[in-house]
């Protein structure tokens, strides 16, 4: 075997190593349900804001809890607490990617992807609202 | 019909000017490829052949024309798209979607790549600048390489050409006029009763849509336009590849390529670092770099081209990895392809914080642009991978070359995992594909830690290079003798003794991950030392000081520098803004809780933050834009140094809810202090809901509030307040009151109650901090009746979070000095190329000479 091909297969146990270190530390995509099934495991679970409740935050009691309902795509609705600040645009997001782990009767959330409409421009359907009351203003 | 105040011409014109980019770059394609066709392959003199070399030129001489046409349409429909923007013609979209009246002109430009057409405008510009240069000077391979640059015009046009061909709809058009554009459909104040638009519609549209904030940073003007070129740059060393394939040349492209890569990998670098930088400075995630798939599909690309530079480089000087030098250029720019398709399909909405939406232009288009490249140069690579010449002897384990062909092995596997891990919704989707409705497969999602995920991989990634580079550039190619190894001996005590200090000494101590990746952090910082120091000095023992020549070392230095800063800045960084109102009681057993980082400042109110305190003070407001800046007073314990922060945020902007934040940072050479808002109070609830509690007073009595006591210390009657005349049945009164809350802190606070033309006005005294206001309500001899009130609704307060960076300016020092080294050496390799091409002219005189 020549050198570069014995390196060749070094490199390619290494990148097989490092890969599937990494597919053990994948996780899924869930439900609020099948999460409980999976309570203390870490995971995903796409879900919406649930906008009929407040989300509570209080930056001088705590700056580092948020409290919120989300509703999964099942349509179940589960206590989320969010050990940070609140998310800024939280409230105009579609969908909301919360990673974390499910605790009895709450999701403890470490990180939110938040989906708003549009990321880089403004939602247009929002700034068609806003040309009417701007042209209130002649 | 006609509606007032409309300007047509310029989308007229630059819709004809649209589809002439599309057809003259179809035109200079398909004369290129058959100027390519007629003239290769010929060997003899023969009269015929000669006919077939003047039909090339021929075709050569028509493809250049239409060349230049579509040069001139694509620079004109830039040109166009900038009027209808800088002008604020509103009956365009793309002016009113990406831009407004009262933005700066400076960020004029920046409108131009918020959107996907501006941005593929952009990319076929540099195409087009890249192209004239290539022709100017590089005539030899103008045939081949122009027939794939003009092939890829052909492709971009057709992203911004926005033609309808019976269902499909071909790319997005920049010159779409609002009103044709469904956004005012929805608005019934654009139309008439009986349903049409207005004819005046255009004078109701007050301002633009504008630029989303977190745009507006000098960085994006610039960032943008150096990436793009970077991407559109690799496209020649592609090109060159493809075109050695074709013609059957195998090896003399390498000659000039060498350069045109060398810039193309100076540009690319400098342009993703620039991007690292506006992350940095205007977002908040904390740092210049989060693993985000937008930031990876950049740097995976550049992985790529470096390590084909590295195999050319040694095919250059020993025939070696000609092979391999193939496959890493084209997969270089179909890798740019294939993260062009990543980042602007909407593929990654999920994944990442800045994925660009597929509004305009479709998946499908992107997908297709990928494969209509990858298909045909695959199919060369393979069906003449035989033919590419190749050495069969081994290389030395001595030499040069089988170092640095082992590192591009690892630049590549590099490449090859952060691409195959960015790309997990690509596979959910295309695992959903076959799974179907059953339901079998749970799509998956990156683990708890991503950036761990990569670091702990990429962690030995740079152990390896910053070992490689640093004795590499020590070896001959070929061979290397006991003498010339000697050289090494000093560097590398140098170094590693270095690198052993700034682990003993540097605090370096990340256990946050356990001390096996601790321990690879800090050989991994001793192997970045040993690289900076064996470069630094081989600048000098290696090339003697000569600049010119020592572009490589420069490069690896800053190479080196630039991993040792991101090595201390990540593993050192610190949190200042650790909150300590203590954990919360939600986070039972079983929850590993961090502190929170969010730390909540009151107005006037100091707050412990590691080295400092920190007081909020004020705020100031922008004159034209929702746009706050909140003045954050710090000094230093020892009260030694004080300086002021003005992160700053967009508070409801444009009627969406929230802020938008952009972080501050103090710079100091060995470290950055830096800080972003992440809450405000909402406006909204401070609406003030709590009365004034009274309470009966004497002079010297004690009343308690909630947190803490206040005394009435003074009642004083007078009659002169300066500014306000007084009449005779006129007076006032101040209440001096001292509170004191629990924490022993002291305010000496005022409250007033003035009587005048007989009636009565209560000034109160709040307390900030406190939360506290206090109104003198009726005061009669040392009598008073003092209203108090405890209200969160008076509290001016931020959230925010602090970290302090060490040594992040090695971060952007290493950026520009390996950026350099690149330049150097691109500059280097063109005249080295020249002086070899005289050489071969000399000798094929001499040979002629010599028959003769």
């Amino acid at each position: 075997m020549k050198k570069t091909q014995i390196v060749l297969l070094i490199l390619v146990i290494a990148g097989i190593v490092g890969m599937s270190f990494f597919i053990k530390d994948l996780t899924t995509q869930e439900t609020f349900a099948t999460a409980q099934k999976k309570s203390g495991k870490f995971v995903v679970i796409k879900a919406q804001l649930d906008k009929s409740k407040p989300i509570e935050y209080d930056a001088v009691k705590n700056p580092n809890l948020t409290v919120f309902y989300a509703l999964d795509k099942d349509g179940n609705r589960t206590k989320v607490v969010y050990s940070n600040a609140k998310i800024t645009d939280m409230e105009r997001s579609e969908s909301l990617d919360l990673n974390g782990v499910m605790r009895d009767g709450y999701f403890e959330c470490k990180t939110i992807q938040t989906k708003c409409p549009s990321k880089y421009k403004d939602d247009p359907k929002a700034a068609e609202k806003n040309l009417p009351t701007a042209s209130t203003t002649k | 019909m006609d509606f007032t105040g409309e300007h047509l011409l310029p989308g007229k014109l630059g819709h004809f000017f649209l589809l002439l980019s599309f057809v003259s770059s179809i035109g200079a394609t398909v004369c290129y490829f058959l100027s390519v066709q007629k003239s290769r392959s010929l060997n003899t003199t023969s009269w015929q052949d000669l006919a077939l070399v003047s039909a090339g030129q021929q075709w050569k001489k028509l493809a250049r024309l239409f060349f230049i046409t579509e040069v001139i349409s694509v620079f004109a429909v830039f040109a166009l798209l900038f009027f209808i923007i800088s002008n604020h013609y509103f009956e365009y979209k793309y002016a009113w979607q990406h831009s407004s009246k009262s933005l700066e002109p400076k960020y004029l430009l920046s409108c131009f790549w918020e959107g996907q057409e501006g941005s593929f405008l952009l990319w076929s510009v540099w195409h087009c600048v890249l192209g004239l240069i290539f022709i100017w000077r590089q005539k030899e391979w103008e045939g081949p390489v122009m027939t794939v640059v003009s092939f890829a015009q052909v492709l971009l046009a057709t992203m911004i050409l926005g033609v309808s061909l019976f269902d499909w709809h071909i790319g997005s058009n920049p010159f779409i006029l609002s009103r044709n554009s469904g956004l005012l459909d929805n608005a019934p104040i654009f139309h008439n009763a009986d349903g049409s638009l207005r004819t005046d519609y255009l004078s109701m549209f007050q301002d633009g849509n504008d630029l989303n904030p977190l745009l507006q940073n000098y960085w994006m003007v610039i960032h943008p336009p150096v990436l793009f070129l970077g991407f559109a740059s690799t496209i020649i060393p592609f090109a060159f590849a493809i075109g050695g394939l074709w013609t059957k040349r195998f090896s003399e492209w390498t000659k000039p390529a060498l350069s045109w890569s060398l810039f193309s990998a100076g540009i690319l670098g400098l342009g993703i670092m620039m991007g690292a930088a506006w992350a940095y400075e205007s977002l908040n995630f904390g740092g210049y770099w989060a693993w985000d798939p937008v930031e990876n599909a950049s740097l995976v690309p550049w992985l790529v081209l470096v390590a084909g530079i590295h195999t050319l480089l040694i095919y250059r000087h020993t025939g070696n990895a000609l092979r391999t030098t193939y496959l890493f250029f084209t997969l270089c720019f179909l890798l740019v392809l294939y993260s062009t398709y990543l980042t602007r399909s909407g593929d990654l909405q999920d994944t990442s914080v800045h994925a660009f939406t597929g509004e305009g232009i479709t998946k499908w288009h992107l997908r297709t642009l990928l494969f209509i490249f990858a298909l045909p140069a695959f199919t060369l690579f393979f069906s003449r991978y035989k033919k590419i010449p190749f050495v069969a002897k081994e290389e030395e384990t001595s030499s040069r070359e089988f170092w640095m062909f082992v590192g591009s092995l690892i630049l590549f596997l590099s490449a090859l995992l952060i691409i195959g891990m960015t790309s997990i919704p690509v596979f959910n989707k295309i695992a959903a594909l076959f799974s179907g409705k059953d339901k079998l497969f749970t799509p998956l999602a990156v683990g708890e830690d991503s950036a761990y995920a990569y670091n702990r991989i990429q962690i030995f990634v740079a152990i390896i290079l910053g070992t490689f580079t640093a004795f590499a550039m020590y070896l001959k190619y070929k061979s290397t003798g006991k003498a010339f190894l000697k050289k090494l001996i000093v560097p590398t005590i140098a170094g590693v003794l270095v690198g052993g200090l700034i682990v003993a000494f540097g605090n370096i101590d990340y256990h946050a991950k356990g001390y096996g990746y601790m321990a690879a952090v800090w050989i991994a910082v001793v192997a970045a030392t040993y690289s900076l120091i064996a470069n630094g000095s081989y600048i000098f023992s290696g090339q003697k000081g000569r600049i010119k020549k020592a572009g490589g070392a420069i490069g690896h230095f800053g190479f080196a520098m630039l991993l040792l800063g991101i090595l201390i800045s990540s593993s050192k960084k610190e949190v200042m803004s650790l909150y300590r109102g203590g954990v919360p009681a939600f986070f039972g057993e079983g929850s590993k809780e961090n502190p929170g980082e969010n730390v909540t400042l009151i107005q006037g109110m100091k707050t412990d933050m590691g080295k400092y305190w920190v007081t909020y003070d004020k705020d100031s407001s922008h004159p034209k834009k929702p746009l706050w800046f909140y003045n954050l007073q710090f000094e230093t314990k020892d009260s030694k140094e004080r300086f002021t922060l003005k992160p700053n945020a967009f508070v409801n902007y444009k009627g969406n809810m929230g802020l938008m934040a952009n972080p501050d940072a103090k710079h100091y050479w060995n470290y950055d202090v830096f800080t972003y808002i992440t809450s405000l109070p909402n406006p909204n609830k401070t609406e003030d809901t709590s009365s004034f509690k009274p309470v009966d007073l004497k002079v010297g009595d004690t009343t308690f509030y909630s947190n803490g006591y206040m005394v009435l210390e003074e009642l004083n009657s007078g009659k002169e307040v300066p500014g306000i005349e007084f009449g005779p049945s006129d007076s006032i009164v101040v209440a001096s009151i001292k509170v004191t809350s629990k924490n022993a802190t002291s305010y000496s606070t005022k409250a007033l109650l003035m009587n005048k033309d007989g009636g009565s006005f209560a000034y109160p005294d709040t307390v900030m901090s406190e939360s506290l206001v206090l109104q003198l309500q009726k005061a009669d001899g040392n009598q008073a009746q003092l209203g108090v009130k405890e209200s969160n609704a008076i509290l001016k307060y931020i959230t925010l979070k602090a970290y302090k960076f060490p040594f992040i300016n090695l971060v952007w020092l290493g950026t520009i000095l390996m950026v350099i080294g690149f330049f150097i050496s691109a500059i280097h390799r063109r005249e080295r190329k020249r002086t070899f091409y005289q050489e071969q002219e000399m000798k094929k005189k001499e040979v002629g000479e010599a028959v003769v």
